[in-house]
């Protein structure tokens, strides 16, 4: 989340880019593409197609820019718009992959904390997990939101985001359990 | 194999596309716009100026046949009202001509008899010899 001097930037920003600075624009983009990417990147496992929708919410942004009254309203419509986007596409894609995760180089992060291994098996157990239960997860732990927040997000009720969050979590440790004994089994 | 909240939000945390990115969204917002600009000015090149725009075409076709039918109608109303009226002041006319001649010969009866009552009188007034001899005319 943007602490106040960044949000104070982003609406100065915001301004201008309604009048039509293309500079300012850019500088929104910049300043919310590692969010609006990783939703979309962690939701869909391909770097491609998360590309692809980062940037066609992007482009919506800009058609959309005059119903945007605030920094906090600009964060709030891109995480929407991604979640959206990302949803449906997944949905069209029906497990269809283009390009799989592992071809490619990980994005740029900012610490390299915690055990490697276990980071790329929970993403990968992710995957794994029902769309709506993903999408719980990353808001969740990804954009640190609340239950009540993930609700209206995804027009939910706030004990059913509760509940998946429990859920997916169970089913998260289960997956990654099985997961882990059948590489044991598999190595010795 | 356990892991934490933090080792998930560890996992889930936010991964920066690159410099490029910020460049790749302006191309495509640039070259949007352009394709956007050609197709308005390709519309408004085929297009007489003296036409209407083409996504108000069906609306005007509408509108236009609306306002025929309407005025067909309302004409084709009046006309038979018209002759409706027409044929009453015809008719009226015919039994106005027809009372006022039976009222003529009512008239002409109520005289002729006045009259022959008159010449009854003055010819039984008269010596016989001086009679008038009535003739027919």
């Amino acid at each position: 989340m943007p602490n106040g001097q960044q949000e104070d930037l982003i609406t100065a920003s915001l301004k201008r880019a309604i009048q039509g600075d293309a500079a300012a624009f850019a500088d929104m983009v910049t300043a919310h593409q590692a969010m609006v990417f990783s939703i979309a990147w962690h939701y869909l496992q391909d770097r491609s197609l998360a590309e692809d929708v980062a940037q066609e919410v992007f482009l919506e942004l800009y058609q959309n820019l005059e119903a945007i009254q605030s920094a906090s309203h600009l964060t709030y419509w891109l995480r929407r718009v991604s979640v959206h986007r990302c949803i449906d596409l997944g949905r069209r894609r029906n497990h269809r992959r283009e390009q799989a995760m592992d071809g490619l180089p990980e994005p740029a992060t900012e610490s390299a904390i915690g055990d490697p291994a276990l980071m790329a098996r929970l993403r990968e157990t992710l995957e794994a997990l029902p769309e709506k239960q993903r999408m719980v997860i990353i808001l969740r732990y990804q954009e640190d939101l609340g239950p009540a927040e993930i609700a209206e997000l995804l027009h939910m009720p706030v004990n059913t985001v509760k509940s998946t969050l429990h859920r997916s979590i169970d089913d998260l440790r289960r997956k990654l359990t099985r997961k882990l004994g059948d590489l044991r089994y598999a190595i010795f | 194999m356990p892991f934490s909240e933090d080792d998930l939000r560890h996992a889930l945390r936010r991964k920066d596309p690159g410099p490029e990115f910020t460049q790749q969204v302006m191309a495509r917002l640039k070259q949007t716009e352009a394709e956007r600009s050609v197709r308005v000015e390709q519309k408004h090149r085929k297009r007489p100026f003296w036409l209407p725009r083409m996504r108000f075409a069906p609306v005007l076709g509408f509108a236009l046949a609306l306002v025929l039918g309407v005025g067909s109608w309302i004409g084709y109303q009046s006309y038979q009202q018209h002759q409706q009226a027409l044929k009453i002041e015809q008719y009226q006319q015919k039994v106005a001509e027809e009372r006022a001649k039976q009222e003529t010969i009512l008239a002409l009866r109520i005289s002729s008899e006045k009259l022959n009552h008159v010449f009854r009188k003055v010819n039984s007034a008269l010596p016989p010899d001086v009679k008038i001899r009535r003739e027919r005319l």
